[in-house]
């Protein structure tokens, strides 16, 4: 590995992590860190479970010090590690407990590795599948230089764990902080949890990052915009509505704090592009330009290089943070399979400012009677009409649902406007938009929604299946489900917990072994699942609800 | 809509589960004058309960994780145990019963329907007590396999001391206590499975479990076939895909099972009384199909008073011309 993320003695004096009272300095970190790692046989394959712990970090850093392989996992996700862990066959498995960490020392038959292999992370869309993404010492020291070079960082900052470092969202913060000399305040509570506010605010921390659900949640009390010591606020891991981010920038504005809007993928260590504070209020719908020393172009869908502003194609990147590849087995991790450049499947335009713009997804798309149809396109136009509206579709039809009526002539004229018959749309009015365990729209309950409309089984307008017949109906509609005489209708992985666990509480991070499921409550949830999700996962009980939605909506952008 | 699919993958654990429980309602609708009898089906259904047990903890599960699971599934399972206890003793006081002492031993108290949710009370009791003894909950969320393997052992010996201790009349070998290590081999088996070294533990699982069927049992016991079978699947095959109605009907079966276990004794009782034959096939699908239409019913029942609305519910739709 480089200087840049490991030689770290050139802060040694400097605080490096802040664990309530506690300030540990580079010196004592990297004292931690190479006091566990020379527990380890040399150039092993460690998985290690990421936590905000001063010990979980330092195991880290250790690992990457003494030149070992480390792929990191979350603390929920058990399932899929034990797939990995038979699969991979690490030499060691450190755990976080609550004295430190635990270091496992397993088979010790890891698979040779590629030299310039260091980190392995799973895509934010894989986490059903043992997919990992090969990075190298070169993806991430540049990725950390550009970013800490972009956000100012210095060694006076001090970020606050927002995030979980086995994400690459949370690991590059991790990065670019130790790339400068800087500091993390370390915590595990919720954004919405106020300890959270109270570590922000005891430790001085200058930065918070965060997805586009933690400002969501966040926008309920704007009380932490005023934090004094609050120098800048990250935002990444999926599109933020534009009306937020403005929002986000004018608090920035009044209180004294940068917006920044980012934009990347796991595949890209993960920063690919972001938008320069001072257009945040002004091009909140944009992603901005690419991170110094990356390069952006689109592609068109004939393969040919888009030249012109304003013209949609597929986003490439180019640049020394584009990964080694993926391992999906074993032999995987000894190849550089390095692409030339990275196709994130997200269709974008540039702007006459030079700015970039996300329109849609490749997988966003959709071509009734052959006629290219970008959803988010359409979901855009709809809101004209209907502020809420969200758009699913496939090639045999299109959906607008909103919580408000649609106008009498809403799909004739969406219908004429993209050129389409109007029996290919349809619009339906909802009491609640379905939304994944994640918050993001739920397009397949929607279609589903749609063909149900369709089918005439919710037997009247105004009811879902069941719920219109008082317990009669509902007990007769419950009895044909269990024999299999009709398909259950679940809006969610999380509705099947909550209505066969007895479970209204559960959340993304539940999983059945979590909840106590046991085996009299299992069958029927396979049963649900595989109506569902087309299948139930091997190991279902193990993942979290998060995940077998991500399984069944894939999603890679980060 | 979710559509089901024309193939379903189903866990082996699943239809295990339905064949034991079917084991046992066939062995008990066998009549005594009638050989041979199927004495099997429970040993089947406890070595899947162990499996599930572990494998339905947190595989990090910490030792009060581990106590919440067992209470749960102790509440899962023993309020209606004790329930089918109470409404038993109501209405079949075993000391009435022509035949029977008014003894409160377990010989006597066996042979009525209460032996089931008694044997199903008692294994909770008996797993409460090992999980609440210092450091097992938490050796078993560090080391699954060596500490399930100790569980075996210790169940093992408890079977042994408990034979020499407690005479339980046509019951020999047959009592909770005694059925304990099927329960710990199933755990032990699951262990296996996820062992870093799976291979080896698997097989040396495979192997105690054979070498305690075959003393415990004797070589051609259809207990010892049927549980070493059990074993076998439950390593080498995790799912089996199946016709979308075949999987189905086993699936309510195996869904059913607490319900078919605590009900069908009584059910073959009304059968024998009612129709006054002792033809076993009748008996037994008339046992099977009506304590799993039991459970279909009050399921669906339950589900309906507690049905959760689905997430987006369509309120109107502007017509699709």
């Amino acid at each position: 590995m480089g200087d840049t993320l490991v030689a770290l003695e050139r802060f040694a004096g400097l605080t490096a992590l802040v664990d309530g009272a506690r300030h540990v300095t580079y010196g004592e970190l990297i004292d931690r860190a190479d006091r566990l790692a020379s527990a380890l046989p040399p150039r092993s394959l460690v998985f290690l479970q990421a936590a905000n712990t001063v010990e979980a970090i330092a195991a880290y850093l250790g690992a990457l010090r003494a030149d070992h392989v480390v792929h990191l996992v979350g603390e929920t996700d058990e399932g899929r590690l034990g797939r990995l862990l038979a699969l991979f066959r690490p030499n060691a498995l450190i755990r976080s407990s609550a004295g430190g960490v635990d270091v496992e020392h397993l088979s010790g038959a890891a698979a040779p590795m590629h030299p310039d292999l260091r980190v392995l992370l799973s895509t934010s869309g894989s986490t059903g599948s043992p997919k990992l993404v090969k990075l190298s010492a070169r993806n991430l020291e540049s990725n950390a230089l550009a970013i800490a070079e972009y956000l100012g960082i210095t060694a006076a900052d001090r970020a606050i764990t927002s995030l979980t470092f086995n994400y690459s969202y949370g690991l590059s913060v991790l990065h670019s902080h130790w790339a400068a000399g800087a500091s993390l305040a370390l915590t595990e509570a919720s954004v919405v949890d106020p300890a959270f506010w109270a570590t922000f605010a005891q430790s001085g921390a200058t930065s918070l990052a965060g997805v586009p659900y933690t400002f969501e949640l966040l926008a309920r009390n704007e009380a932490w915009a005023a934090s004094p010591s609050l120098r800048y606020v990250t935002q990444a891991g999926g599109r933020m509505a534009p009306e937020l981010a403005r929002r986000l920038a004018g608090l920035g504005a009044r209180h004294g704090w940068d917006l920044y809007i980012m934009y990347g993928q796991t595949e890209a260590s993960p920063r690919i592009a972001y938008l320069p504070p001072k257009l945040a209020s002004t091009h909140a719908d944009c992603i901005g330009v690419a991170i110094p020393g990356g390069r952006i172009s689109l592609i068109a869908e004939d393969g040919s290089a888009v030249g012109a502003d304003e013209t949609p194609g597929e986003l490439r990147y180019e640049g020394p943070n584009v990964m080694m590849g993926y391992a999906e087995e074993p032999a995987a991790l000894a190849l550089d399979e390095t692409p030339p450049a990275l196709l994130t499947g997200d269709i974008a335009l540039r702007t006459a400012e030079g700015l970039y713009r996300i329109v849609g997804r490749v997988s966003r798309i959709v071509k009734p009677f052959g006629v290219r149809i970008n959803l988010d396109e359409v979901q855009a136009i709809a809101r004209a009409t209907l502020p809420d509206a969200v758009c699913a579709g496939s090639d045999a039809r299109l959906v607008i649902a909103a919580t408000q009526a649609p106008p009498v002539k809403f799909v004739d004229e969406l219908a004429a406007s993209l050129g389409l018959p109007a029996y290919l749309v349809q619009a339906l009015q909802l009491d609640e938009i379905p939304r994944l365990a994640n918050g993001k729209v739920d397009h397949q309950s929607l279609l589903r929604l749609s063909e149900a409309a369709d089918d005439g089984v919710s037997g009247q307008a105004g009811s879902a299946p069941g719920e219109e017949a008082g317990f009669l109906g509902r007990f007769v509609h419950e009895m044909r489900n269990i024999l299999g005489l009709s398909a259950q209708q679940w809006a969610s992985v999380r509705d099947i917990y909550a209505a066969l666990l007895n479970r209204p509480d559960v959340n993304g991070a539940s999983s059945f072994a979590a909840l106590a499921g046991d085996s009299l409550t299992y069958v029927q949830i396979t049963l649900a699942l595989e109506e569902y999700l087309g299948h139930a996962p091997e190991g279902w009980e193990g993942q979290t609800i998060d995940e077998l939605e991500r399984a069944r909506d894939e999603q890679t952008a980060f | 809509m979710n559509r089901p699919h024309s193939r379903v993958d189903v866990g082996v654990d699943v239809l295990l589960r339905a064949a034991g429980i079917s084991l046992v309602v066939l062995n008990h609708a066998t009549s005594v004058s009638q050989a041979p009898h199927f004495l099997a089906g429970l040993n089947v259904i406890l070595v899947v309960a162990g499996f599930s047990f572990i494998r339905f903890l947190p595989q990090r599960a910490s030792a009060s994780q581990i106590r919440g699971a067992l209470l749960a599934y102790g509440a899962g399972i023993g309020w209606p145990s004790l329930l089918m206890m109470a409404v038993s003793i109501a209405v079949f006081p075993f000391w009435r019963a022509p035949g029977r002492t008014a003894e409160l031993s377990l010989h006597n108290v066996a042979l009525f329907p209460v032996w089931y949710p008694v044997e199903l009370v008692q294994f909770i009791v008996v797993l409460a007590l090992v999980f609440s003894a210092p450091g097992v909950a938490t050796t078993l969320a560090r080391r699954q396999w060596l500490t399930t393997l100790a569980l075996v052992v210790f169940t093992v010996l408890i079977r042994q001391a408990e034979t020499h201790l407690w005479r339980t009349g046509v019951l020999d070998g047959s009592g909770p206590h005694l059925m304990l290590w099927n329960l710990a081999a199933g755990m032990m088996l699951f262990a296996a499975t996820r062992s870093p070294r799976r291979m080896l533990a698997s097989a040396a699982s495979f192997l105690i479990v054979a070498a305690l069927c075959w003393v415990t049992w004797g070589p051609g016991a259809l207990r010892t076939w049927s549980t070493l079978a059990a074993a076998a699947l439950l390593l080498g095959v995790s799912r089996v895909s199946l016709p979308f109605a075949l999987a189905r009907g086993l699936l309510i079966v195996s869904q059913a099972c607490l319900f078919i276990f605590l009900l069908h004794k009584p059910a073959i009782w009304a059968f024998d009384a009612f129709t006054q034959t002792t033809d076993t096939i009748a008996s037994f699908i008339w046992a099977l199909s009506v304590t799993t239409a039991a459970w279909v019913i009050c399921t669906a029942g339950s589900r309906a008073l507690r049905r959760m609305p689905v997430g987006g519910r369509v309120a109107a739709v502007a017509p699709a011309r």
